[in-house]
């Protein structure tokens, strides 16, 4: 699907000058898809890192690896017209001509950071909101949603019971209500499950890593990334560049200077990072309440055994 | 038939109906310096365009965009707007954009500067210009410090007045747009408010009463900005930052150099930049500390009126 396409499709319009005009580009947007509190600011700290040449380690106000896909400025950047006055629908048609824009504009690869699904903002016509002619590929980072549970609550300041609702919900969105504005776009995580098979069934290039083999085998898992995402994966620089982004670094960073991307309501961005915190943390009705709704992933990426019991 | 109207200091003539601005008899019109054309605008865009956009071009000169579902549009010279809307789509949809961007690129089309934010004044000589990026509270706070007395110059677009007034901003519309939340706070009945458009929660709040209709001295820039700590911060801003700052909130700065020479821009920028406080607000990222944070702007207010 090129610009045009998707030009065409949005306004339904035959725009000859433009398809005239547009040569196809290589992607040059890599997505970092994750529900929240996944490993994903972990894997821009270690992109950041592994592209620094200075001898410290990189700022985590800094990691600048590309733009959040719902940075309101970023979309906007692509349109003469202002897009804050249209509704949250009518800005989601337009992201896929956006991000294929940046695709188009960019002269080296980018790494963005998404919390969206993987959603066609026109079903029908198979439109997807992350154009397969923009992507380069998508790294897809899964974590335990039991773990995601107690981290996502941690990070909203709210009640596990509440947070729990999100992850088994189809409707959870950030920055979704429609009568204030926000400073980033809706973004439709959907359930923990909707969102990663979302992304795991998506039509483009793609890696699936989980947060547990990142904490388990870092330098080996690091260097699959690395090499997915063309970026340099020799042993030296990968190994450094995951000391340098180890927890207790960013955590140490944190208490120094604090974290832009953390939560007004949260004490801290860069918690605990440890697997399998959930079971010091949940009720049995809490893991029960995970385990019947995402039973079906769970088992596919290895959190539960074929008895349905958390491994 | 054609309607009439004043706004930002513009005679203005346009095909649709403008509800919010002063309207004129068409007798008494002598010199018009915008017309609005309902009429049609190329599918594809301009002739000889030198910036192919997704959905917009330029030509050096002119610009056209289209906005899906809504309109397509051709502003020229600095003296026309074409329009063609949608099937369906309602004017209202189709005004959000002949007043805004559109008219914005009149404006630089003419050469002048416009800057995103609200402009308040305490008195009968200057002004406050209230911005930041993105949906930081700007008109909130306008329509909260008008309800301590404040009254309204514009709101969205900030127009610089001409070469002769250096420093000031010319009258915008006797209206607020606000989003619904921001209305319940303010304990305005929200059903009773026309929307901006259809299709979004943002609502018009007329501001006759207490609007500013006649140019004013900007005194002081408040950048409003959010962050994630407990703590208001005000930061006074200095030398060539002060125009650095300036710089980042224009209205639409892709025009720039489209419209409008980039180094008219920095003359108008710095021109301004030398007149005025700049001063950076932070406050805790929640959607409304507004109270606490009037407070403070006044404060740094007497105490800004007191140094100068």
């Amino acid at each position: 699907v090129t610009v045009s396409k998707v030009f065409k499709v949005l306004s339904k319009q035959e725009p000859q000058e433009l398809q005239e005009q547009q040569e196809p580009q290589e992607p040059k947007l890599f997505w970092l898809a994750s529900y929240p509190k996944s490993g994903n600011t972990w894997t821009r700290a270690f992109i950041a890192n592994l592209l620094n040449e200075e001898p410290d380690p990189v700022d985590i106000n800094e990691f600048n690896t590309g733009h959040i896909a719902s940075n309101r400025f970023w979309v906007e950047a692509a349109f003469d017209f202002d897009i804050n006055e249209l509704s949250q629908d009518e800005i989601d048609r337009l992201r896929p001509l956006a991000y294929q824009w940046a695709s188009d504009e960019a002269t080296e690869y980018g790494y963005h950071k998404t919390h969206d699904a993987y959603s066609y903002v026109d079903p029908e016509r198979q439109i997807a909101m992350f154009p397969p002619s923009a992507t380069a590929g998508a790294l897809v980072i899964v974590r335990n949603p039991l773990d995601v549970l107690v981290s996502y609550a941690h990070h909203n300041n709210a009640t596990i019971e509440k947070t729990l609702e999100h992850l088994n919900s189809s409707e959870h969105a950030m920055c979704g209500k429609p009568g204030r504005p926000y400073r980033q776009l809706r973004q439709w995580l959907w359930s923990w499950s909707e969102f990663n098979r979302s992304w795991m069934q998506a039509p483009v290039t793609k890696k699936i890593v989980r947060y547990e083999d990142m904490k388990a085998n870092p330098v080996q898992t690091f260097t699959e990334i690395a090499t997915f995402l063309k970026l340099p994966n020799d042993h030296e620089r990968v190994s450094d560049a995951v000391d340098r982004c180890r927890i207790e670094n960013l955590q140490a960073q944190e208490q120094q200077t604090p974290f832009k991307e953390k939560s007004i309501v949260a004490k801290s961005f860069f918690r605990k990072g440890v697997v399998g915190d959930w079971k010091d943390k949940l009720t049995a009705d809490q893991v029960r309440a995970i385990l019947d709704h995402h039973h079906d992933l769970m088992l596919e990426l290895g959190y539960i055994d074929e008895n349905g019991e958390p491994l | 038939m054609t309607y009439s109207y004043s706004a930002y200091g513009l005679t203005i003539c346009s095909d649709i109906e403008l509800p919010g601005l002063v309207a004129l008899d068409p007798q008494s019109v002598e010199a018009v310096d915008l017309t609005i054309v309902h009429g049609a605008v190329s599918t594809t865009g301009l002739n000889a365009a030198t910036l192919v956009k997704p959905l917009s071009q330029f030509d050096g000169q002119a610009l056209w965009f289209d906005v899906p579902m809504i309109g397509r549009f051709l502003v020229e010279q600095g003296q026309q707007v074409t329009f063609e809307s949608y099937p369906g789509v309602s004017l209202d949809s189709i005004r959000v954009y002949l007043l805004g961007c559109c008219l914005a690129a009149i404006f630089y089309q003419k050469q002048r500067v416009v800057l995103r934010g609200a402009a308040v004044s305490a008195d009968d000589k200057s002004c406050v210009l209230l911005v930041g990026s993105g949906p930081v509270g700007k008109s909130s706070l306008a329509a909260i410090l008008r309800k301590h007395g404040y009254s309204i110059l514009s709101d969205e677009l900030c127009v610089l007045a001409p070469d002769g007034e250096i420093g000031k901003i010319v009258p915008g519309l006797a209206q607020l747009k606000l989003w619904r939340q921001t209305l319940k706070y303010l304990e305005v009945d929200v059903d009773a408010m026309a929307r901006v458009r259809p299709e979004i929660e943002k609502y018009f709040l007329p501001v006759a009463d207490d609007f500013c209709d006649s140019p004013r001295a900007v005194s002081t820039v408040y950048i409003l900005n959010e962050h994630n700590l407990d703590e208001f911060v005000f930061e006074e801003i200095n030398g060539f930052a002060k125009f650095q700052a300036l710089t980042q909130f224009t209205y639409m700065a892709q025009y720039i150099d489209q419209l409008i020479p980039a180094k008219v821009h920095m003359k108008q920028i710095a021109a301004l930049a030398n007149k005025v406080r700049v001063v950076r607000v932070s406050r805790p990222d929640r959607y409304f500390e507004l109270d606490e944070l009037i407070q403070r702007i006044e404060r740094d207010r007497e105490q800004g009126v007191q140094s100068a």
